[in-house]
C-alpha cells in the first residue's frame, strides 16, 4: 500500500514537471507574438533618436522591428541583428539592391530571448505600402513595402545586383530553412 | 536534245547580257518573284522499304549477283548473292518486304527472298499450271499481287499471282497482242495508275507502253526520243517511284534512265550514270521515294534537274530525324527538283518531314552571306558539315564573284571533310571582290575525294545548299536580364535578347542567325520565343540551336527575346548558363572557325551566368519541431497525471 502511495506521488511529480515545462515551453515559442524583440519600439526609437547618433539600424514599425545592421562572413552575425548580405550589390547610399536578412524564429531560454532573437517572426505581416526606415551612415532612409513572395532556398538570384534602387528583405519559412524563404522588396522613398 | 546541252551553246557573252537584265528584275521584284516560285509536288514519305533499286545478275552463273542501284547516280553497289540461283522477273512486295520472282536453274521455281536477301525459299502456287521458265519480266503491285507475262509469237500471255494468302495462290491468266517493237524484258508497276509499264526498242528510240490491270490491254504512252543508241535500248531492268517516274536501265550499256511519266510526249529522258552493263532484271519498292537534295539558286546557274542541276542521292536517309550521314549542316530534306528563286530560299522552305513534324530550316550549313558594298571584301565563309559516314568527303563552294550568272572554277573552293568527324565547321575563303549588287553562291558536300568538283551533276551522297549574297551590313546583340555574369538560382527564368540591325543602305532577306543553347540546356528549359516585329521573322529552336531566320529592312531594328527555366538542383549540368550567337558577317558577332568550331569573341555576342548551388543563410530553426516537444512533455504530463490517479487493484479474496 505505501509503495502504491509512493508511485501515484512520482507520477505527480512527473505531471507538475512537464506540465511546467510545457506551458513554459509554449510561452516560450509563442513569445514573439505577446513580447516586442526591442523594448524600445521601433516608433519610438524613430521619434527619439536621429540617424547621427545611432549605428546602423533597421525599423519596421507594423511588425515591431528595431534592430542593429551587420555585415559579416558568416551567419554568426544573424545573433546579432539583420545581416547586410552581398554589400557590394549595394546600400541606400549607392543604391542597387539593399539586401538584409535576419532570423525567422530562433528558441531562447527566457520568452524575452527568443523574441529578441527572432526579430522578423512577423515579415509575413507585411504588405504593400508599409513603410520601413533604415539609419544608415548616420542617414535616415525610408523605404516603403512593394511586394512579398516566397522562393526556393536556392533563390540567390534575390541579392542580384540591381539597377534600380531597392531594399531586400528575407527570412526562413516559419517551418524551417528547408521550406524556403519569405521575401519582401520595398522601394526608396527618397 | 537536252537542255543543258542547249544551254551549253549560249556564248559567254550573252550569258552575261541575259543575267544582267534578269538581275534588274531580281532587285526590283525580289521577295514578291520568289514568293510566286512553284514548288513541284512530292509525294508523301513512305519509310517501309529502301529507295535503291536492286539489278539481279546472272552472269556469274551458277549465282545471282545482286547490286543496290542509286537511283539518282545511276552507280551500283553490292548488295549480296544468292547462291545457286538464277533469280529473274524480280518484283518487290511492298507489303510483306520480300523479293518475288523465278528461279530459272533447272525446270523453273517460283521463289522469295527477303529485302537483305537473306532466306531465300522455293515456294509452290496453288492452281498454278503454267510455264515456270523463260520468264523474265514480273513486279508485284500494291495491292500484294504478282504480274509476269511470258512471249509467245505476236501474243503475250500474262499471269497473276496472289501473295496475300498463306501459300502464294494462282488467281488468273490471259492472253493479250503484243506492243508495238522489241520486247522489253521487265516491267514495273506505278502504284496509284492501275498500269505496269515497259520500255519497249521501236528500232529508232524507245517506246514506253502500259499494261492495264483491269483492261489486261496494252496501250501506248509515248516515245522516249534521246535513247536513241542501239546498246542504250534493251531495257532489262524497270523501275518506279512514287513521283510518276519510270526508270528503265539497258542490259547492254548498263546505263540508266529516268522519265517523268507526267511529262508530255514525247519524252526525254534523264541518263542518270551507269552500273556493270550484264544481262539483268530489276526489282525495288515502288512505294519508296527517291530521296534527292537539290538547290534552289535561278537556273542560269543550272539548278532544274531538266539542267543537270547540282543533285545529290540522300544515302541512309532518316526521314523522323531529316538527317543523313553526310550533309551540310545537322539537317537534310529531299525534292523532287531543282527550286530555283531570285531568293535562293526555296529548299529553305520546303521542308518534307513525316506529316505532323516540326518545321526543319535544313539549309543552315551555310547561314548567310553579307558583303560589304564597293570595298574589296575577303569573305570567309563559316560551312557547317556534318560527316558521319566512314568515308572522307569533299566540301566546295562557288561564289559568282564576277555575277555573270555562271559558277566558274576561279571561283571554287575545295575542302577535305575527315570521314566520321561529326558536325564541324570549316572555313572556306574566297578571292577578294568589290562587291555592288547581290550574286549568289552554292556549297555542295560530295562522299570521298572529288578533285575537280562541279557545280551542277548528280552525285551520290551529300547535300547541295545554294544563299544569296547580299550586300549590305548588320549588326547583331545578345543581352540577358540579369545582366551577363550575374548569379542566378535553380528555378530561376533568365530572359535573353537577340538584338538585330541592318546598318546598310539594302534590305536583308533571308538573313539566319544561330544562338547556340548547348551549354544552356543542359541546366535550363526553353520557354517561348518572341520576335519583335513578328512580321520580320521567325525564331525556333531546333535541337540545341535557336534559329532565326527573317528580313530586315533598313533601319530596322528587329529582337528575339526568349525566356530558359533553370533545372531544378540535381539536375543540373555544369551549373553555368553560357551562351554566343553567331550572325555571319555582322559587325560584331560574325564568326570565326578555330579548331572547327564556330568561335564569336565579343562580348556582345556572348553571356554567361554562373548558376549558384549554395543556399541562402539559414535564418530560422523549425518552430514545429519546438512544438512537437511541447506536445511531447504534455502527453508526458498527461500519463503523469493518470498513473497518479489510478487506484490500486483489489485483492480477489
Amino acid at each position: 500500500m505505501r509503495k502504491q502511495l509512493t508511485s501515484r506521488r512520482i507520477w505527480l511529480g512527473i505531471f507538475l514537471v512537464a506540465l511546467a515545462a510545457g506551458i513554459y515551453l509554449l510561452l516560450n515559442i509563442l513569445a514573439p507574438n505577446y513580447i516586442p524583440s526591442n523594448p524600445v519600439s521601433a516608433q519610438e526609437q524613430l521619434q527619439k533618436t536621429t540617424p547621427a547618433t545611432q549605428e546602423n539600424r533597421l525599423y519596421i514599425p507594423t511588425i515591431g522591428v528595431n534592430v542593429a545592421i551587420v555585415e559579416g562572413t558568416s551567419e554568426a552575425v544573424l545573433e546579432k541583428g539583420a545581416w547586410h548580405r552581398q554589400p557590394q550589390n549595394g546600400n541606400p547610399e549607392k543604391g542597387g539592391n539593399f539586401v538584409l536578412s535576419a532570423h525567422r524564429f530562433q528558441l531562447g531560454l527566457t520568452p524575452q530571448q527568443t523574441s529578441a532573437k527572432s526579430p522578423f517572426y512577423h515579415i509575413e505581416q507585411l504588405k504593400a505600402g508599409d513603410k520601413i526606415s533604415v539609419d544608415y551612415g548616420q542617414k535616415r532612409y525610408t523605404y516603403e513595402v512593394v511586394k512579398r513572395y516566397q522562393v526556393d532556398r536556392f533563390a540567390v538570384h534575390i541579392e542580384a545586383p540591381s539597377a534600380i534602387a531597392k531594399l531586400t528583405l528575407y527570412s526562413c519559412d516559419l517551418r524551417g530553412e528547408a521550406m524556403g524563404r519569405e521575401v519582401v522588396e520595398a522601394k526608396p522613398l527618397f | 536534245m537536252q537542255p543543258n546541252f542547249t544551254q551549253n551553246l549560249l556564248s559567254k557573252s550573252r550569258k552575261k547580257l541575259l543575267f544582267g537584265m534578269t538581275s534588274l528584275a531580281m532587285l526590283t521584284l525580289g521577295l514578291l518573284l520568289s514568293s510566286a516560285s512553284t514548288k513541284p509536288t512530292q509525294a508523301a514519305p513512305y519509310l517501309g522499304c529502301s529507295a535503291s533499286g536492286y539489278i539481279f545478275k546472272y552472269q556469274a552463273s551458277p549465282d545471282t549477283n545482286v547490286q543496290a542501284i542509286d537511283m539518282v547516280t545511276g552507280q551500283g553497289s553490292n548488295a549480296g548473292t544468292l547462291t545457286s540461283r538464277n533469280f529473274n522477273a524480280v518484283g518487290y512486295n511492298p507489303k510483306d518486304n520480300y523479293f518475288y520472282g523465278w528461279d530459272l536453274t533447272g525446270s523453273g521455281t517460283f521463289m522469295r527472298v527477303k529485302n537483305d536477301l537473306s532466306a531465300p525459299e522455293s515456294l509452290t502456287i496453288s492452281g498454278y499450271a503454267g510455264p515456270t521458265t523463260n520468264i523474265f519480266s514480273g513486279d508485284v503491285d500494291e495491292d500484294g499481287y504478282y504480274w509476269f507475262f511470258t512471249v509467245s509469237g505476236g501474243t503475250t500471255t500474262w499471269h497473276r499471282i496472289n501473295l496475300n494468302t498463306a501459300t502464294p495462290t494462282f488467281v488468273e491468266t490471259g492472253t493479250t497482242a503484243n506492243p508495238p517493237g522489241a520486247e522489253g524484258t521487265d516491267w514495273a508497276y506505278l502504284p496509284g495508275t492501275d498500269n505496269l509499264y515497259r520500255g519497249m526498242d521501236n528500232g529508232t528510240n524507245i517506246t514506253i507502253v502500259a499494261f492495264n490491270r483491269t483492261s489486261k490491254t496494252y496501250s501506248t504512252v509515248g516515245v522516249v526520243s534521246n535513247i536513241t543508241a542501239a546498246a542504250d535500248r534493251n531495257m532489262g531492268a524497270v523501275y518506279t517511284d512514287p513521283n510518276n517516274n519510270l526508270y528503265m536501265s539497258s542490259h547492254q550499256s548498263g546505263k540508266l534512265w529516268r522519265v517523268d511519266l507526267t511529262d508530255s510526249a514525247p519524252f526525254t529522258a534523264l541518263e542518270l550514270g551507269a552500273s556493270d552493263p550484264e544481262s539483268n532484271d530489276g526489282a525495288r519498292c515502288a512505294l519508296a521515294t527517291v530521296p534527292i537534295d537539290f538547290g534552289d539558286a535561278p537556273n542560269s546557274y543550272l539548278t532544274l534537274i531538266d539542267s543537270d542541276g547540282p543533285r545529290h542521292s540522300i544515302i541512309n536517309f532518316d526521314l523522323n530525324a531529316s538527317t543523313a550521314p553526310l550533309m551540310l549542316g545537322t539537317h537534310i530534306d529531299t525534292e523532287v527538283d531543282g527550286l530555283p528563286g531570285v531568293l535562293a530560299k526555296g529548299d529553305d522552305a520546303d521542308h518534307q518531314g513525316l506529316a505532323g513534324s516540326q518545321y526543319i530550316d535544313d539549309e543552315r550549313g551555310v547561314t548567310s552571306i553579307i558583303a560589304t558594298p564597293g570595298t574589296p571584301t575577303t569573305l570567309a565563309v563559316p560551312v557547317r558539315v556534318t560527316n558521319n559516314a566512314s568515308s572522307i568527303a569533299t566540301l566546295a563552294g562557288w561564289i559568282d564573284l564576277d555575277s555573270d550568272g555562271v559558277f566558274e572554277t576561279g571561283e571554287r573552293v575545295i575542302q577535305s571533310i575527315p570521314a566520321s568527324s561529326g558536325a564541324k565547321y570549316y572555313k572556306l575563303t574566297f578571292p577578294s571582290t568589290t562587291f555592288s549588287a547581290n550574286t549568289y553562291a552554292r556549297f555542295r558536300v560530295f562522299t570521298g575525294a572529288v578533285a575537280n568538283p562541279l557545280p551542277s551533276g548528280s552525285a551520290a551522297g551529300g547535300e547541295v545548299e545554294d544563299v544569296l549574297v547580299q550586300v549590305g551590313s548588320y549588326d547583331a546583340t545578345k543581352t540577358a536580364d540579369p545582366v551577363e555574369g550575374s548569379q542566378v538560382s535553380p528555378n530561376q527564368t533568365v530572359t535573353y535578347t537577340i538584338t538585330i540591325k541592318n546598318t546598310g543602305a539594302t534590305a536583308l532577306t533571308n538573313l539566319k542567325i544561330d544562338d547556340d543553347l548547348t551549354n544552356v540546356l543542359d541546366d535550363a528549359t526553353l520557354g517561348s520565343i518572341t520576335v519583335s516585329p513578328s512580321v520580320s521573322g521567325t525564331a525556333t529552336a531546333s535541337g540545341n540551336t535557336l534559329e532565326f531566320v527573317g528580313d530586315i529592312g533598313v533601319g530596322q531594328t528587329t529582337t528575339v527575346t526568349y525566356a530558359v527555366k533553370v533545372k531544378a538542383l540535381g539536375t543540373l549540368g555544369n551549373a553555368t548558363l553560357t551562351n554566343s550567337i553567331t550572325a555571319a558577317h555582322s559587325t560584331s558577332c560574325h564568326p570565326d572557325v578555330i579548331n572547327n568550331a564556330a568561335v564569336t569573341s565579343d562580348p556582345d555576342c556572348q553571356t554567361s551566368h554562373p548558376i549558384s548551388t549554395t543556399p541562402l543563410p539559414s535564418t530560422g530553426s523549425n518552430i514545429l519541431k519546438s512544438l512537437a516537444v511541447v506536445g511531447g512533455l504534455l502527453g508526458v504530463a498527461t500519463f503523469g497525471l493518470f498513473m497518479s490517479r489510478r487506484r490500486p487493484k483489489l485483492r480477489a479474496e
